[in-house]
Order: C-alpha cells, then structure tokens, then sequence
C-alpha cells in the first residue's frame, strides 16, 4: 500500500511544493524583534519602516511575493488544466454539470494542499516564538478566496474557448501589476493576497472577493454552450 | 522555414495582449514621476522671496518624456523589472514551450520524417532569437513613444539627467550633445534585450531535463526570481560566496552598466573593473548555459535514425 502510494507521485509532488513553499519562507530578511513578521514582509512584499514603524515598499521581497503568487497559481492552474484535457472523456461519461464539478473540486483540492502546506509552516513558527498572530486568519481566507477567484476566472475563460496561454498570462500578469498599485490606492487590494493597509480594508477585501467568487460561480453554472471548448 | 516560423510567431494573437499587460505594468512610473514634478510646481506656486525660483523652474522643467524613460534603468527599477517580468512570462508562454509541444504532438513527429532533429532546432532557436529580438526592439519603441506622448518635452537633454559628466549634475546646459544620451539609452535597452533573450532560450531549449509544461513556461521567471532567492540563501554564509552570488542578480548587472557610462550613478561594488565584471558575466553565464543545453538538445536526438 504505501509503495503504491510513493509511486503515484502525489506525495512526491506535494513534499515539493512544501519544500518550494517552505525555501521563500526561509529567505525573508527580517531584523526587527518580532519574528512572525516574516509572512507580512513575504505576503505584502514590504517592510518595516524603523524609523516610524510603518509598512513600506522592498524590491527584495516584492521579487519573493512574485515569485511565491506565480508558484501558487502555477500550482492551482495546472490542476485545472489538467482536467481540461480529459475534458472530452469526462463530458461524454458524466455529462456537462459534474464536468463543472469536477473543474472545480480539482481546484479546490490544490487550494487547500496550500493551505495544509501554510497551516504547518504557520504552526511550526507559533510554536518556536510562542506568539500568535491575527494575520494568520487573514491570510487564510484571502489565500483561499483569491486563489479561488483566480481558478474561476482560469476556469471560465476556458469554457469561453481560449487557450491555455491566454487565460494563464493575463491572470500572472494582472495579479503583478495589482501588487505594484496596491501599494499606492487600497482598491487593487481586492485583486492580490495582502497589502500594505490590509488592517483598514480587511473586511471589505473579503467580502468584495466573495462577491466576485459568487457572481463567477454563477457566470460558470449558467454556461451550457461547450461548443467553444471542442475546438 | 526560418521565415515561415517568424511568420508563425508575429501572426499571433497573443502579441497583441503581450504588448498591452507589460505597457499596463510600466505607465505607474509615468504616474510617479508626474507626482514628483508637482511638488515641484507647487513650491514653485508659493515661492516666498528668499526660495530659489531659477533652481524650482529648472527642476519642475526637466520631468520631460525623455527623462522619464531615462529613469527606468536606475531610479524607477522596480516598475522597469515588473514591466521585464510581465514580459519574461509572456514571452516564455507564447514560445518557452514550443519546442516541448512539438516533441509532444505528432507533429514533431511529422517534421522529423523530412529534417535532421538537428537542423530543426537550429532554424526554430534562429526563429525564436530574430523574433524576440524584433519584439522587444518593437515593445521598448511603443513605451518610447508613449513616455514622449504623455510627458512631453521635446528631445533635449533633461537638465538633472544622471548620464551626465562628473559635477554637472545641476550646472549649466554646456553638457553631452543629445546624440550621445540617445545612444547611452539604446545601450540600455540593448543591454536588457541581450540579457532577456538567453532566459527564453534556456526555457525553449529546457525539455531536456523538464517534463512539465508548467515549469518550462515559468523557468524565465523563476531562472530571474532565483537569481535573488539564490544571492540572499548563500551570500549570507561568508564574504567569498557573497561576492560570487551577488553577479546573478540582474538588477546589479544593470546598475553597475549603469555605473560605468555615468559617474552620477553609484555602483554595487567599488572599482570600474568590478562594473565591468558584473555588466559582463551575467549575461555571458546565460548564453553559456544555452549554449551547453543546445548541445545536449542536439547530442540527445543524434543518433534516433540507428
């Protein structure tokens, strides 16, 4: 039983998207006394300001951010694609709405293999430092619905029959340069994990991101017409 | 066939949303600048007796197009590496994994009846490169022309260009001729291209040893990403392998260029030799490393004929 799983290679697969995950945890600088402030300095692509305590622009961490939102999004993405190619087999055996089904279970199921991954490293730090911190919380649900949003909006470009490159640049690209403006106008908080006034806009980023996933999920179910994927 | 693939490549669709994402990702900067200049012009506004009116009008003057374009390789670098990015990702999307695809489809299969696996690498890498080269030379002529666009100016020497001589930095317009800042910048751009290419290359070239489409369409950026991750994870360990890590980050590399053409601009490290090392060796690591990977493409599909 357990060679058969080693060999499946889902493990293996998931012990290295912990590793990766784990490597840009490792590499943030931090030299203030409050240790759990790596996931902020990583997650927002900022750092502290000694001078007047506030959160600031650091090209050294917006490099790690972008580096671990593209890793994210590879991840999730490519699950989703991968059931676009079986696409033909699955719609002709189960029919239209388990495909959507599907398509979205598979993203799931990646989204909360992150969040598995981030829960250990999170629980490994609290246990170190002996602290806890509210942006845990924070980062748990905005990881699960932007992710989310991100699949959908993969998922529903798909269905309207574009190809794989499309879908997957304009997300990585838009996601890059929200990151960029976030620091600037709160507004493109909404589109990226965290920014640098998530304590203000918290509430409103989770319930704008709900919005959308609603107004997706529902954009996606009423989509009947698959003519366009057959191409 | 060389023809037939550029052809393949310019008729693309997704070049049009590969010049739009990375201009969308560059125009802050314009943004920035213009918020730099009003203060100027507001101080200017409430000049008192005693302000400096010939310095405020100088300043609020010299934010023209040119000076904004100037800006991007050192002081707005982080809108230039999102711009970079964008379109390193791009690029390794729309042909990173075109070799890959090939060898996946019949198609490679149908091409390799009637050419060398050999020749077919040879003329899609020559392909790749004149595309690449042609497009950026395109994207930077368009971020050119909208940076003139919006900011204005005309084309004469912004007054507090960095590319100056030593000490006339604020003084009189006795400065470089015009044609000489025109060429400083094409060497910039020249300089980023002939960095940018390798990356792609190295993806294109990458099946070799990747099975993933994923990851080939992502190694551009993770290769540049890495450089960082890379320099910080070992050149904190000692001062021997900080200095060697520190030459694979491309925002020094195009700093130090950066260095060596103006005094004004302050280089990582010490000497001109050592600007010279950096501006060197990053791309030169690159190219080698396509290189060696193209041979191993080329040795690996020798002999399938025997």
């Amino acid at each position: 039983m357990s060679t058969a799983l080693w060999k499946d290679g889902k493990v293996i697969r998931f012990i290295k998207l912990f590793l990766c995950i784990l490597l840009f945890h490792l590499i943030v600088v931090n030299e203030t006394d409050n240790t759990l402030l790596i996931f902020e300095f990583l997650i927002q692509g900022t750092i502290i300001n000694p001078l007047d305590g506030t959160m600031e622009f650091m090209l050294y961490h917006y490099m790690l951010n972008l580096g671990l939102t593209i890793l994210l999004l590879a991840a999730v993405l490519q699950a989703v694609s991968q059931i676009f190619e079986m696409s033909d087999y699955i719609i002709t055996r189960c029919g239209k709405s388990k495909f959507k089904v599907v398509l979205l279970t598979a993203a799931l199921k990646e989204i909360f293999k992150i969040l598995a991954i981030k829960q250990v490293i999170y629980t490994a730090y609290f246990v170190y430092t002996g602290e806890i911190t509210f942006f845990y919380l924070y980062d748990m649900g905005s990881t699960f619905f932007t992710l989310l949003m991100f699949a959908q909006c993969f998922i529903l470009l798909k269905l309207l029959g574009a190809k794989d490159k499309v879908p997957l640049f304009v997300i990585a690209g838009i996601n890059m340069i929200s990151q960029m403006l976030s620091y600037e106008n709160h507004v493109f908080l909404m589109i990226v994990i965290a920014s640098c006034q998530w304590q203000s806009y918290w509430m409103v980023n989770i319930m704008g991101k709900a919005a959308v996933i609603l107004v997706l999920s529902g954009m996606i179910y009423l989509r009947k017409d698959f003519d366009a994927l057959m191409n | 066939m060389v023809l037939e693939q550029i052809k393949f490549y310019w008729r693309s669709k997704f070049n049009i949303i590969l010049i739009l994402l990375p201009i969308l990702g560059i125009l802050p900067s314009l943004w920035s600048d213009y918020a730099e200049k009003q203060e100027f012009v507001q101080a200017l506004s409430q000049a008192v007796s005693d302000s400096d009116v010939e310095y405020l009008t100088m300043m609020s003057e010299s934010f023209t197009g040119l000076y904004s374009f100037e800006r991007l390789f050192y002081l707005n670098m982080p809108f230039f590496l999102l711009f970079w990015m964008i379109l390193i990702i791009g690029m390794g999307i729309h042909i990173g994994g075109q070799t890959f695809w090939t060898l996946q489809s019949g198609y490679g299969n149908f091409l390799m009846t009637r050419m060398k696996y050999k020749d077919y690498m040879r003329k899609t890498i020559l392909a790749q490169l004149i595309y690449l080269f042609t497009f950026c030379c395109c994207i930077f002529m368009i971020v050119f022309i909208v940076f003139l666009f919006c900011s204005g100016g005309g084309f004469h020497v912004p007054y507090i260009s960095s590319l100056r001589e030593v000490g006339q930095e604020y003084g009189p317009v006795t400065d470089i001729s015009i044609a000489r800042y025109f060429f400083t910048l094409l060497g910039f751009v020249l300089y980023s291209i002939i960095c940018m290419i390798p990356l792609i290359i190295i993806s294109s070239l990458s099946s070799v040893f990747l099975k993933n489409k994923f990851v080939i369409q992502f190694l551009p950026v993770m290769i540049l990403v890495g450089g960082y991750m890379f320099g910080f994870l070992l050149g904190n360990i000692n001062r021997t392998l900080s200095n060697i890590v520190r030459h694979f980050i491309f925002e020094h590399a195009l700093t130090n260029l950066g260095a060596l053409i103006s005094p004004n601009i302050v280089p990582v490290e010490g000497s001109p030799m050592d600007s010279v090392v950096y501006v060197i060796l990053y791309p030169l690591t690159l190219i080698v490393v396509s290189f060696i990977l193209y041979l191993k493409n080329v040795r690996r599909m020798e002999d399938y004929l025997l």
